[in-house]
């Protein structure tokens, strides 16, 4: 019963620690690595196609808890943005298409999944934990990231997202 | 919305299949009866003592299990006295509650490495081939007192290596989009190393370059994958919230015979198993 308790405890500290995790301005190389993957349906992405939007850039696995569990705040992310220059691209860790689309059975969402099969993506990347997310500015350089999961569509996030919109339709 | 299939608990098939293991063994064929558990302390220099979970056994190699963030769980104890039953006896030390730390991964690295040394030099004094072995962060302090050991007792060859399970040898999470760097102690180690690490997890991609600075520092290591399941598979029902890969049943069911294998590796001169 105490191991239980002391258990429980750690839950709580943990808990408490990842709310307390913020998107940070990114201070590394603003330049992101190349990221070209296909999606669930085989058609290949390119990041440098969605430049003039803001893309979320996330790396998640199907049995990371913390990446399960900010997944429906994405998605209503993504809802909220619609008809604004923003793209969501869901790297999966080297997991088969078929357990992804399972996983999709039980969660529902709809932004674009692509499909790191060997990993080389998350390396690039230096992912070390997931969830691991990066905002890419309209410029096509790194603006904000976060180690940890989040509430994506919260005020406090939109209003980073928003602000890195493009003033103006063709301002880059 | 996430389902609510996904959102419990781990399926109760987790948590019986400590129980299984511990089944599985007794029924392997030929397995010696162990000897009860017992307790023992390990004084050290200042007054303060750690106690020792002892599963002993007959045979001539012993394992000493430090804690990991986790501490030493039940389903410790439950693969240590099928191991013992099999012949390598087992010594879950607990280094943490010795010096009254709390239980917190933090706590590991506060460790003195002298605590974990006195630790090894009793596990020697039994005449048995010791083998360290620990879990996540609980790698640092393992390796911290295998070298105060080893720099304390120079010609001393009771200790044969360690066991880590994803072993946590970063300084600390960096920022995105940063080189992870390791600790110290990671080129202050020279030690047969056998490494078991889980294929659903970041660390697995950390492996070769893991492996390539221990054996830079002067260690032998050796890797065993582990496909299909995440790190903390085999205790993992305690802390899950979400349904685990399949694989961790059976696993976790595999794993004292995987720990074994690890003994087997590690030395050069290895006993049959009884």
């Amino acid at each position: 019963m105490k191991r239980v308790l002391v258990v429980l405890a750690c839950l709580l500290l943990t808990a408490g620690a990842a709310q307390a995790r913020e998107l940070k301005p990114f201070q590394g190389e603003p330049v992101p690595p190349p990221l070209a993957l296909p999606d669930l349906n085989g058609k290949p992405h390119h990041l440098a196609d969605y430049r003039g939007k803001v893309v979320l850039v996330n790396f998640w696995a199907t049995w990371c808890p913390p990446c399960v569990h900010e997944m429906p705040s994405m998605q209503r992310l993504k809802e909220k943005m619609a008809g604004k220059p923003f793209a969501i691209l869901a790297v999966d860790m080297a997991e088969s298409e078929a357990d992804v689309k399972k996983f999709l059975t039980k969660v529902k969402v709809d932004f674009t999944i692509l499909m790191d099969r060997d990993g080389k993506a998350l390396q690039r990347w230096k992912v070390f934990a997931f969830p691991t997310s990066f905002l890419i500015g309209p410029d096509g350089k790194i603006s904000h990231a976060l180690f940890g999961a989040l509430e994506w569509d919260s005020e406090e996030v939109m209003r980073i997202i928003e602000g890195l919109l493009p003033k103006e339709a063709g301002e880059y | 919305m996430l389902s609510t299939s996904i959102m419990t608990r781990a399926p109760l098939r987790r948590r019986i299949g400590g129980l299984l293991v511990c089944a599985a063994m007794t029924l392997a064929g030929g397995a010696p009866a162990a000897d009860a558990p017992r307790q023992r302390s390990v004084p050290l220099g200042d007054g303060a003592e750690v106690t020792v979970r002892v599963f002993p056994a007959r045979g001539r190699e012993l394992i000493v299990w430090l804690p990991s963030e986790a501490g030493l769980t039940s389903t410790d104890e439950q693969i240590a006295a099928q191991l013992a039953g099999n012949g390598i006896e087992m010594w879950l030390a607990d280094v943490i509650n010795a010096r009254l730390l709390p239980q917190v991964r933090s706590s590991l690295e506060q460790i003195p490495a002298a605590d974990v040394a006195a630790v090894i030099a009793a596990a020697a004094a039994t005449g048995k081939r010791v083998y360290l072995l620990s879990a996540a962060r609980g790698a640092v302090p393992a390796l911290r007192g295998a070298r105060v050991w080893r720099l304390e007792h120079p010609r001393d060859k009771s200790l044969a290596g360690a066991i880590l399970l994803w072993p946590n040898l970063y300084v600390a999470t960096p920022e995105p989009g940063a080189e992870a760097e390791y600790l110290p102690v990671v080129r202050a180690t020279r030690l047969p190393i056998y490494i078991l690490q889980p294929q659903l997890s970041p660390w697995y991609w950390r492996l070769e370059r893991l492996t390539a600075e221990l054996q830079g520092a002067g260690s032998t290591v050796r890797t065993k994958v582990l496909p299909g399941v995440r790190d903390r598979f085999y205790f993992r029902s305690e802390f899950a919230v979400t349904e685990g890969p399949a694989r961790e049943d059976e696993l976790t069911r595999e794993f004292p015979g995987l720990l074994r294998e690890a003994v087997t590796q590690l030395n050069p001169k290895p006993e049959k198993v009884r």
